[in-house]
């Protein structure tokens, strides 16, 4: 079964709907935002904390996101050690997202091992001025303990101009290895509805789609299940 | 004429009782459903396709705007088919939708699946949570009996704000005679009074800087800016349409796949919990009577089967508690806080501060 993933970023006080990772429109109450997935059967959903520091009101405030959130959670830009991940996992977190980096590998394994492949995704963010052999990127990949990894189309976050496929399909082949998921510039149901037929990917995560008009001029939260489900996937 | 039933007196001709303290029975019924049949002269009842309602409609269309008309959305049922009717009608029109926080899953993807469909355009608007959430806190403390006020006055100051910017004269209300035509002043309190809202924000502790972020407006700055500089005008389109809701949601759901979310204005979380919950246990209130009362003096229902839906609560025990649970964890105070609160004093609208000159004037004209 294919994935369609919402993911929100939320800066200090509120939700934001992003344009290449900056702030762009404030699209407002982050619980309001979780429980309008939850309650729409959203596949998964992942929500990333951009610039997060430990504090007291940041631990509660992840505890209401947990508790708020009853489709699969994946969070990103807060674990940085074990400590922080058992606590999170302590209180019902499904799945953690964290870069692949040689800093994070040692965090990646201890954590896949622990809680298992599933409970780790692993980032990749897409730098098209680096020449990164898929062979490399395989290997770090499977060394990491990771159970699926998520490419990052920085450059087309927020745009809604259309996922860049012809520059992803150079990471097809690690679709052989683990399931791969995609993030970057999908610009809307009919898009989402055709790059699910393609077999190396497993599932699209979306942002600015979810979060907006299609005009992306304005917040409106949709995911409407039949508009990109057609045929069973 | 009225009857008792159990320990209230209830009018024999609508289903308004003595909950509503300034009614009055009549030879005829009372004098909520004897207002009521006076104002329903001015409902035209057309179809759609009628030449009425086309001559009508065509007295909004080809000014210089870029837009006939904007229309608020809540993605509830009367802005929802109003929104289908303009539209076949070929007008221009602007949406807008205004999000105080309290948006069910079902009103939003309604307004979604509608406004994409229907090719219109859709401006929301997010009004900042933290400020929001220390007004309706307020609010509550302060003992008053409209807790709708602070959402009702945003979603009309924004929506007659936007269209001042678009330069739009018209704004099309869903407000119906058919479901509406019935409310009594003892329940109720004007959104409106801006100058109210701000007393009590001062009153409860909600700080000038967070006040601000709300862009609460007096009645006097209403009317300057809105009524004399730009001549808004809002207009009730399903006035002069013979209006059934019962028929309007069908079609919606065949067309649309617009789905319906339960009670009248439960499209609001708030709402649900102010009606279903707040209103009958702090007031004794049932606001359905006013709402089948309407609805019984534009023939859409009949008597018994009103008093039939009466008999059952709004809201069971077990929905009851957990909407109260969501609003005291939404609104992050603690569920004895909101339950002192639904028990503590109760204070009138009118002894508080608040623009009751104007008021009185506007009510006397």
């Amino acid at each position: 079964m294919k994935r369609v993933i919402p993911a929100i970023t939320f800066f200090n006080e509120s939700v934001f709907v992003t344009l290449q990772f900056q702030k762009r429109l404030d699209g407002g109450d982050l619980l309001n935002s979780i429980r309008f997935f939850s309650e729409s059967d959203a596949d998964e959903l992942i929500v990333s904390f951009p610039r997060y520091r430990n504090s007291e009101s940041n631990s509660l405030l992840l505890k209401s996101v947990i508790e708020t959130c009853f489709v699969p959670l994946n969070i990103a830009g807060v674990v940085r050690d074990m400590n922080s991940a058992t606590e999170l996992f302590g209180l019902g977190l499904d799945k953690v997202s964290i870069t692949l980096t040689s800093k994070n590998i040692n965090l990646m394994k201890e954590i896949s091992s622990r809680y298992g492949s599933q409970a780790i995704t692993a980032i990749v963010k897409i730098d098209r001025t680096l020449d990164l052999t898929t062979t490399l990127l395989a290997d770090q990949l499977l060394e990491s303990g990771a159970g699926e990894v998520l490419f990052i189309d920085i450059a087309k976050d927020g745009s809604g101009s259309g996922l860049d496929l012809p520059f992803l399909e150079k990471f097809k082949s690690l679709s052989d290895k683990m399931p791969v998921l995609l993030r970057g510039g999908c610009s809307g149901y009919a898009e989402l509805g055709s790059v699910l037929n393609l077999n190396w990917i497993d599932g699209i995560v979306a942002a600015s789609m979810f979060s907006c008009t299609a005009d992306r001029q304005s917040i409106l939260l949709n995911y409407e299940r039949e508009m990109w489900s057609n045929h069973d996937l | 004429m009225s009857e008792k039933c159990g320990r209230t007196m209830i009018c024999s001709r609508c289903v308004m009782d003595d909950t509503d303290t300034s009614i009055v029975f009549t030879q005829t019924g009372c004098s909520n459903c004897d207002q009521a049949l006076l104002d329903l002269e001015n409902w035209k009842r057309n179809e759609p396709d009628s030449n009425d309602f086309k001559e009508y409609v065509d007295q909004f269309r080809f000014n210089k705007n870029e837009f006939d008309f904007v229309i608020g959305l809540s993605g509830g049922i009367d802005s929802s088919y109003l929104l289908h009717i303009l539209k076949k009608t070929n007008l221009r029109i602007q949406a807008i939708h205004v999000d105080a926080g309290w948006n069910s899953k079902i009103a939003t993807s309604n307004i979604f699946k509608m406004t994409e469909r229907l090719k219109i355009p859709l401006k929301t608007i997010v009004i900042p949570w933290e400020p929001m959430r220390k007004l309706q806190i307020a609010y509550l403390k302060s003992g008053v009996i409209n807790q709708d006020v602070p959402q009702d006055h945003l979603f009309t100051t924004r929506v007659k704000k936007f269209a001042a910017q678009m330069n739009v004269k018209y704004i099309a209300s869903g407000w119906n005679y058919s479901s509406e035509s019935i409310l009594p002043t003892s329940w109720s309190y004007s959104p409106r009074d801006g100058k109210q809202i701000k007393h009590i924000a001062h009153m409860y502790g909600v700080t000038k800087n967070d006040l601000s972020k709300l862009e609460i407006m007096t009645q006097l700055s209403q009317y300057y800016n809105f009524n004399l500089r730009k001549k808004i005008k809002i207009i009730q389109p399903l006035n002069y349409l013979n209006y059934n809701r019962d028929v309007a949601k069908e079609l919606l759901t065949n067309e649309y796949n617009w789905q319906d979310y339960g009670g009248k204005h439960e499209e609001s979380r708030w709402t649900k919990f102010y009606q279903g919950v707040w209103l009958p246990k702090r007031w004794g209130i049932d606001k359905r009577k006013a709402h089948l009362s309407s609805q019984i003096i534009s023939g859409q229902i009949d008597r018994q089967k009103a008093l039939n839906m009466l008999n059952e609560p709004i809201l069971n025990e077990l929905q009851s508690e957990q909407e109260f649970n969501f609003i005291a964890n939404k609104l992050q105070i603690n569920q004895s806080e909101l339950k002192d609160l639904m028990f503590a004093s109760k204070i009138s609208h009118e002894s508080l501060k608040g623009d009751h000159l104007i008021r009185k004037i506007r009510n006397h004209l």
